[in-house]
């Protein structure tokens, strides 16, 4: 059905210790037991969020499969490309939407890693309220 | 290699004076032998000569011959009688019926007085007779400990010359290093281990010849040998922490015991209801961590549909309007319209010119239909964003009642710390000096414990980084290798023999993996088969991490919830699976193996026991309380006993000396 989306999706080789190291340290407060494509996914929508995106400087490493990444989570992906063209055609070359998904992500990743540094072990229960906060305006 | 103790003699072994010997009759179906003694009387001693014999090492204590304070081996009556410059012996002599012929293995150790009446020792001295080919050959030397390693391996010693009491605390107290132990024995990998080692020292060798290429070769090489001895460090520092918790946490054991079994009801009752309290903490604890972990995998998949929800929303907007203007879903292929605009002829013959209507008409139908081609995708992206928004809109719901469970889990934990510290607090007050002693043993063994634990965290966090950085060595080495070619070779030698290690490393953790699977099968049908209430468990687990746990008939874990019958009925479960994975067929000696066990147990042990081991020649060194005087346990025993194999231990009037004879013999 995706037939045009990418093989891989990737982060930089500067976020390599955030992506192997979170979801596999038990203390992680937020990301401990999850995958790579979780993170990523949660750090694009970080960066979207906040309107922040950078090009991938330096090496690359393509370590997540998109056939990884549930039909759901694509449809957290996708509509980024959608909003911001305004329209569905762009559906016809997934590869670039996946590309500026990982921008977002580039950025999303570094907002990330501040807010885990600002509030350890309390980053659930503060992300919580910004959600809920986050519906609560857009009402 | 199948061997049977045929006969026991003792000359001067701790309390036996002169010359006792025990004959076994072996007998397949009649398997059992009995030696009855008292608590102190030599039960033990008789255990401890079979693994001196054998061994040179006594299962029962810890003691240096050199040490003045402790008891020799040689009996004590026969050293007092010694004159100055007078010597005399101990001697344990072990008849053994193999497969292969009879063998006699013998152990003596000399001592005496000298010309001042001080006493001195002789290192002991192991002989083996045993057939080859014809004719008998004599062995002599600790070198000789090979051939008894051959019928049955040092390691595997303790799981057929069995500690009854120990038995019965193996599972009692928590230690899956113990159980990962016994399994790393019984899987018989010093091959692999020594192979490895081997592998090692090769490698060494050949970075050896490196280091000095190249600057940069000569830095890794560096600090991979510094990473290699942190390692190497680290290693040793956790197995002594590991054996240390395990002490700490057999002592903890014995003070809650102390403490619950109190003859003080206030004691006993305080210690009984912080033991109810720590058991629900363990389970409060887990699910609060289960409900911690399940909010928190909630949140990292609801988060970014919620910060997305505008983008979201917006094409699904789009999605809408697209089937709204009839764009979605239609059959016509817009490559077809597209190859109609270029080639400039309709498929009626007609032409399109680029400045037509027609063609006008098309180019805004092309469009039309690319949207047409993509109507699968967009037709799934509706129902899923539907799903999408209807998930964000339960949040704040959904998120409220996974806190408010959490909230409570956490207050409960609070309380129950609350209630922990008081009865910590009333029991440190009591007004009995022994009592606040052994809280005062309590609280320290507690945090001693806690620490243990916080150290091997932090000892596997670092063992984990150095591990890191000691491939990344690898790497760079690799990398700098093939910047000259002359290395080429060398690098080859390398690459196949971090191969060889990788291939090694793989094949222990399968045999591991397999031993552990076989050993846990093995426990769970002798378990199931041995315990009285079978209808009361379904199941008996070892899993990754060696952890043990008896599963109730109602699916709970009650490895901490046993009786001492059915603590023993799992330790002789597990030590009957060891033995027979082993692949050794020797004689199991069990000391002490009815004590505090039931009667209801006891009489299931000594129904099945011999039964379970058909074949096998059984010693059981009992005490009246749980052979003599109950005649249950005499009656099922009596079907699998010979006459000739029913001893007693007497002792003398001072309790000095001891003597074993067959029972209606005296």
């Amino acid at each position: 059905m995706h037939d045009t989306e990418p093989r891989d999706i990737g982060y930089s080789s500067n976020a390599v210790t955030y992506y192997q190291e979170w979801i596999e340290q038990k203390a992680n407060p937020l990301f401990a037991g999850m995958k790579q494509k979780d993170l990523f996914i949660f750090a694009m929508a970080l960066g979207k969020h906040r309107e922040r995106k950078s090009t991938i400087g330096g090496k690359k490493i393509n370590n997540i499969p998109v056939s990884a990444i549930t039909e759901k989570e694509k449809w957290a992906v996708l509509p980024i490309a959608i909003s911001e063209e305004n329209d569905l055609l762009c559906l016809r070359e997934e590869v670039s939407i996946y590309r500026l998904a990982e921008e977002y992500a580039n950025e999303g990743i570094k907002i990330l890693s501040a807010h885990m540094e600002k509030f350890g072990l309390n980053y659930p229960k503060k992300l919580e309220l910004e959600l809920k906060k986050l519906l609560e305006e857009q009402a | 290699m199948k061997f049977a103790i045929s006969s026991i003699e003792m000359t001067n072994y701790r309390q036996y004076k002169g010359t006792q010997k025990l004959r076994f009759t072996t007998d397949k179906s009649k398997n059992v032998t009995i030696i009855s003694g008292r608590n102190g009387s030599g039960k033990s001693n008789i255990l401890n000569a079979i693994t001196w014999c054998l061994y040179g090492k006594e299962i029962h204590k810890k003691y240096d011959l050199v040490d003045a304070d402790s008891m020799p081996i040689i009996n004590s009556s026969e050293l007092e009688s010694l004159q100055n410059d007078e010597r005399s012996f101990a001697e344990v002599k072990i008849h053994l019926e193999t497969d292969a012929g009879d063998w006699l293995v013998s152990r003596r150790t000399e001592g005496g007085k000298d010309d001042s009446g001080e006493l001195w020792f002789s290192e002991s001295k192991l002989t083996v007779i045993h057939p080859v080919g014809n004719q008998d050959k004599i062995d002599t030397g600790e070198g000789t400990k090979r051939l008894i390693n051959n019928i049955l391996p040092d390691a595997l010693e303790s799981f057929f010359f069995i500690d009854g009491e120990q038995l019965r605390e193996f599972f009692r107290v928590r230690s899956p290093e113990k159980v990962a132990d016994a399994v790393d024995t019984v899987s018989q990998l010093e091959l692999v281990y020594k192979a490895s080692e081997h592998l090692d020292l090769l490698e060494k060798d050949l970075q050896r010849s490196i280091i000095a290429a190249t600057p940069q070769l000569e830095k890794n090489h560096k600090q991979t040998e510094f990473v290699r001895s942190q390692i190497a460090q680290f290693k040793e520092r956790a197995s002594d922490i590991k054996r240390d918790r395990g002490s700490d946490t057999a002592a903890l054991t014995a003070v809650n015991e102390y403490l619950r079994g109190h003859n003080l009801e206030r004691v006993s009752t305080l210690q009984y209801k912080r033991e109810l309290l720590e058991k629900e903490k363990a389970e409060q604890t887990q699910a609060n961590s289960d409900s911690v972990l399940l909010r928190n995998q909630y949140l990292v998949k609801v988060a970014p549909f919620i910060f997305l929800k505008a983008p979201i929303e917006k094409t699904y907007a789009l999605i809408m309007e697209s089937v709204d203007k009839g764009e979605l879903p239609s059959k016509i292929k817009e490559i077809f319209v597209r190859e109609l605009i270029e080639e400039g002829r309709c498929i009626c013959g007609n032409e399109l010119s680029s400045d037509s209507d027609a063609t006008a008409t098309l180019v805004a139908f092309s469009k039309h239909l690319s949207l047409s081609e993509l109507s699968d995708v967009a037709i799934v992206g509706k129902t899923t964003i539907e799903e999408i928004l209807s998930e964000i809109q339960e949040f704040p719901q959904r998120i409220e009642s996974m806190s408010i469970k959490i909230d409570k889990q956490e207050s409960r934990l609070e309380e129950i710390r609350r209630d922990l510290d008081q009865i910590r607090d009333d029991l440190l007050g009591f007004d009995l000096e022994e009592i606040n002693r052994y809280e005062a043993r309590r609280e320290e063994l507690t945090t001693r414990i806690a620490e243990h634990n916080l150290l091997l965290a932090e000892l596997d966090k670092k063992m984990r980084e150095a591990q890191q950085i000691l491939d990344d060595c690898r790497k760079q080495e690799s990398i700098e290798l093939a910047k000259h070619p002359k290395y080429d070779t060398l690098k080859r030698k390398l690459a196949l023999l971090r191969e060889i290690q990788n291939v090694f490393a793989k094949t222990e953790s399968i045999i591991k993996g397999r031993i552990r699977q076989r050993v846990e099968q093995k426990t769970r049908d002798n378990f199931l088969t041995l315990i009285r209430k079978e209808g009361a468990f379904q199941n008996v687990t070892i899993s990754d991490d060696y952890t043990v746990k008896v599963q109730h008939a109602h699916g709970f874990n009650v490895i901490n919830d046993l009786s001492a019958g059915e603590y023993m009925i799992l330790g002789l479960a597990f030590m009957s699976a060891l033995t027979s994975i082993s692949g050794f067929q020797a004689p199991v000696i069990i000391d002490t193996p009815l004590a505090k066990i039931d009667d209801i147990h006891r009489d299931y042990i000594t129904t099945q026991l011999p039964h379970f081991l058909d074949g096998t020649q059984l010693i059981l060194l009992v005490t009246p309380t749980e052979y003599d005087n109950d005649k249950k346990v005499k009656d099922n025993l009596s079907h699998y006993l010979l006459p000739s194999n029913d001893y007693m231990i007497h002792e003398n009037e001072t309790f000095t000396i001891s003597e074993v004879t067959q029972r209606g013999n005296a």
